[in-house]
């Protein structure tokens, strides 16, 4: 049966490191006080691009999200990522890069509840470089933008992703598939 | 409660699940020529310069995507309020937006504060069309509710007209109210619950 464009990506498998994680009725994660949650079997050959939606993160502290490739439950530790950042808050707009990074930059979160992000995440299975962009909404001083660009420069066929909460954080988390 | 078809099975299990559903608002009202809702829930308005969307927002997820394109009658700005029970939120000094606007080899940022409307979820400017990407998350739960702006003003052929908006109320809402500034504005508009 074809889905409706954007599919559900429930994990094969989960792991974590906090309080709780669990995979949902509707194929998302749900965590509680978690400082690392990975999801395995999210990324298939059925599609190249994928979205994840992240929210109702609650976090002891503003703090980025940050991640790594995944294949095999083996995380992609290597320097092999380089972050493009765009910070709007005020009239200050501040972009940069960074480079030989061992992380992706994918977001952050708040301590009041006011934050939500959308990761795009483009040919993680493929074995080719894989690249990200996420485009956030943060209540630190009101509101404020945060958006990365993320690439990973290894050809390697990746079938998940590790989470990192700088703060212990509890939220929602949901992949998509973009149907072809 | 929205309207919406639905399906059991992901991916995972080699049978698709949509990710992104359709929802069919339970009631609109305007003001201005018309507006009306189609058979799949897709909103079409013409001309108007107010038009609430009401039983969009359920239980039955918590984010959301709102999908606008059209024209303004003139060089329009359109604010927002989100809404219960066909009544809108006007709080004072509940409603923080930051901006970006790209324009040309420009970029500004503005932060509105301290008002009883949210910004720009859709910036028309008469000349050719405008479209907008509106990511709206946690809006049911009695919680701040937050959303994104991903937009395109045709002011000169073609602007980056980006918001981050929040709310502090912790209440929960069931559907929103798109106000414009000046003339009116003409376009489809729909509304997608995003499984959580």
């Amino acid at each position: 049966m074809a889905g409706e464009g954007l599919v559900s990506m429930k994990p094969s498998s989960i792991s974590f490191t906090g309080t709780g994680a669990t995979i949902n009725s509707h194929g998302g994660v749900d965590f509680t006080s978690a400082t690392v949650v990975s999801l395995n079997g999210v990324f298939t050959s059925s599609y190249d691009n994928y979205l994840m939606v992240i929210s109702n993160i609650n976090t002891s502290g503003q703090a980025n999200i940050t991640a790594r490739m995944r294949v095999g439950g083996v995380d992609a530790t290597g320097t092999n990522y380089v972050r493009q950042y765009m910070f709007v808050t005020g009239t200050s707009v501040t972009t940069a890069r960074t480079t030989s990074e061992s992380v992706l930059f994918i977001g952050g979160g708040d301590a009041e509840l006011w934050s939500g992000d959308a990761v795009h995440i483009y040919g993680p299975a493929l074995a080719q470089p894989t690249i990200t962009r996420n485009v956030s909404v943060a209540g630190e001083l009101g509101a404020y933008i945060q958006e990365n660009v993320s690439s990973h420069s290894l050809s390697t066929s990746y079938d998940g992703l590790t989470l990192f909460l700088a703060s212990q954080s509890s939220g929602n988390l949901h992949v998509f598939g973009y149907e072809e | 409660m929205s309207l919406y078809k639905g399906f059991g099975a992901f991916a995972s299990s080699g049978t698709a699940a949509p990710g992104m559903v359709l929802l069919t608002p339970t009631s609109i009202t305007h003001t201005g020529t018309s507006a009306s809702v189609g058979a799949n829930g897709q909103v079409t308005f013409t001309a108007v310069s107010n038009l609430s969307i009401n039983g969009v927002f359920s239980a039955d997820f918590d984010n959301y995507v709102v999908s606008i394109e059209g024209t303004g009658s003139t060089s329009v700005s359109t604010y927002y309020r989100w809404r219960a029970a066909g009544t809108d939120n006007s709080t004072a000094n509940s409603y923080v937006d930051q901006r970006i606007l790209a324009d040309g080899s420009s970029i500004t940022g503005t932060r509105f504060s301290a008002a009883n409307f949210g910004q720009s979820p859709f910036e028309p400017r008469n000349t050719q069309r405008a479209g907008a990407t509106w990511h709206i998350y946690n809006p049911f739960l009695a919680v701040p509710t937050v959303n994104r702006v991903l937009s395109i003003s045709d002011y000169l052929g073609a602007q980056i007209y980006d918001t981050a908006g929040t709310h502090n109320q912790s209440a929960s809402y069931d559907g929103f109210t798109l106000i414009t500034s000046t003339g009116s504005i003409t376009g489809t508009l729909q509304v997608y619950g995003v499984r959580s």
